[in-house]
């Protein structure tokens, strides 16, 4: 069945590089999106583990000061986790965070930096009631809240979920029907040849599954290109990505992750050829006696 | 084995078999003969079950065919070899792929396969030829392929579509003696043909149609429906074999 299968594509490749092509271009499309739609969960979930609320303290703040601050924000029931950065702290975070730029390292000292406290919330919509009581404490200098990225983050992903759900569904559908016309075209030229099977003694499952077989094939074919397409551009990209998103750690993106995208491209592959070519043949074949 | 109880065909208004009874024995040889389309071709057809009676009842060892459903139609037909006028060969498969079909279809394991197809390719004249395209091959091989394929699993019917129609008189010789040999180890042969010098020399039961209707069915009896000699079918068909020659 294999062998007949494979003479089926050898003997129409135009048909056959026109089904991969159209599937590999929608598969490829859908790798890209699963590629985004994984980064894009993993950057909101760096930015929410990171500090929502940033409160930088005035000058001539008292260690019990900023305890008793702690101990108020924690009994409000609404903090995730409160943590204090001394000066030095903020100096070592300073130098991290250029290292490759010495001109700003220069005549920066513990002394400039202010000390600040970092709160997270259980839930972001308490942020501006928790940045608004630490606004009004005498020892805090001024409050910084990033609810605006990761709410923004949030919803583009959110769209981003839509859209490509969406897309994906349309891009099945397109690589569905082509299976279905091209396996479909190939029964109707071998009518003959199926007509003489049935005559002599071949049931409707072995007259169907080298075209099945073929359809699988197709799916596969295109299922491993489009990853490897992803995959390639991918690593093209990873040098511009890793300046971009500075501080991110999404590269290098982690083999199983590869190996998952793999498998599913594979898995869409063998899915959407084994059901475009069965439809094929259930649609096709009815006329076989 | 096969009988057929007031069986009519009718393709819209026109009527290819009207109210036709007969029944063939085990073993038996039978040639169904008439003009075009008299229903020849319909009778091996609704035996195939590639068409459906309109009326009437057809059964084969014993099952009603027109109750058999799904698997049933192909398990039927699998016990039932067939050798068409038009030989319906797979054009992009070799003559020994073609012929090994049959045994492929019944899952038969592949080392079996290759010892049968050779016994049959060997008795058949074409173990030469196993690895030529239809294409490649001349009217008689190609008849001869058909008829491989149609003998290789062993059927306990063989159904015959002049098979000699579109061959030269030397050509259909050799393949009716191949039938013939096929009957001889027990087959049911239903041949349909025109040819009368093979009816008249095998000297075999025949069952005569015109415009549907059986007209004639007559043991021992020539295309025309003459005494026939009382010679042995081998001898009268190596008696033909030499009229050819001669004849060339």
């Amino acid at each position: 069945m294999f062998k007949t299968a494979w003479q089926y594509i050898k003997r129409s490749p135009y048909q056959s590089a026109a089904a991969i092509l159209i599937m590999t271009l929608a598969f490829f499309i859908i790798g890209v999106f699963m590629v985004v739609a994984v980064g894009g969960e993993t950057i909101l979930r760096f930015l929410e583990t990171r500090p929502q609320i940033t409160a930088f303290l005035k000058e001539e703040v008292k260690p019990q000061q900023v305890e008793l601050l702690k101990s108020k924000l924690e009994t409000t029931g609404k903090i995730l986790k409160v943590r204090f950065v001394s000066k030095e702290e903020a100096l070592n975070i300073y130098k991290e965070e250029n290292k490759n730029n010495p001109l700003l390292l220069e005549m920066v000292t513990a002394k400039i930096l202010p000390a600040s406290l970092e709160v997270s919330a259980i839930n972001l919509a308490a942020l501006p009631e928790i940045a608004k009581t630490l606004k009004a404490e005498p020892i805090v200098e001024e409050v910084i809240f990033q609810e605006d990225v990761v709410s923004v983050l949030s919803n583009w992903l959110q769209t981003l979920r839509l859209a490509g759900a969406f897309l994906v569904g349309f891009l099945i559908l397109i690589s569905v029907l082509t299976v279905l016309i091209v396996i479909g075209m190939k029964i109707s030229a071998k009518k003959e040849e199926i007509e003489i099977l049935a005559l002599v003694g071949a049931n409707k499952w072995y007259i169907r599954w080298p075209f099945i077989i073929e359809g699988v094939i197709y799916g596969l074919a295109s299922g491993f290109i489009s990853w490897l397409s992803s995959y390639l551009l991918l690593l093209y990209s990873t040098p511009f990505l890793v300046a971009f998103l500075a501080g991110i750690p999404l590269f290098p993106v982690a083999w199983q992750f590869i190996i998952s995208l793999l498998a599913g491209l594979l898995l869409l592959g063998l899915l959407v050829g084994g059901m475009g070519s069965f439809m094929a043949t259930k649609r096709f074949l009815k006329a076989v006696k | 084995m096969i009988k057929f109880e007031n069986v009519s065909k009718r393709f819209g208004s026109i009527k290819a078999l009207e109210d036709i009874s007969f029944e063939i024995s085990e073993g038996e040889f039978v040639f169904l003969t008439g003009p075009s389309g008299a229903g020849k071709t319909t009778i091996l057809k609704l035996i195939l079950k590639e068409l459906l009676p309109t009326d009437g009842k057809i059964s084969v060892d014993n099952q009603d065919i027109n109750k058999i459903r799904g698997k049933k139609i192909c398990e039927h037909r699998r016990r039932i070899g067939v050798v068409f006028q038009d030989f319906k060969l797979l054009t992009d498969r070799t003559v020994f792929e073609n012929v090994s079909l049959p045994l492929e279809i019944k899952k038969i394991p592949l080392n079996q396969i290759k010892k049968e197809v050779e016994e049959t390719l060997t008795a058949v004249g074409l173990w030469e030829r196993r690895d030529l395209f239809p294409v490649q091959l001349a009217g008689g091989e190609l008849q001869r392929t058909s008829l491989a394929r149609a003998i290789i699993s062993k059927p306990k019917i063989l159904l015959a579509d002049e098979p000699t129609g579109n061959l030269d008189p030397k050509t259909s010789w050799q393949l009716i003696e191949l039938i013939k040999n096929e009957n001889l180890k027990g087959i049911t042969i239903i041949m349909a043909t025109h040819n009368v010098k093979i009816v008249d020399s095998l000297k075999e039961r025949v069952i005569e149609l015109q415009d549907g209707k059986i007209v004639r069915d007559q043991k021992k009896a020539s295309y025309e429906g003459a005494k026939v000699e009382d010679k042995t079918p081998e001898e009268k068909s190596q008696k033909e074999l030499k009229k050819v020659k001669k004849e060339k």
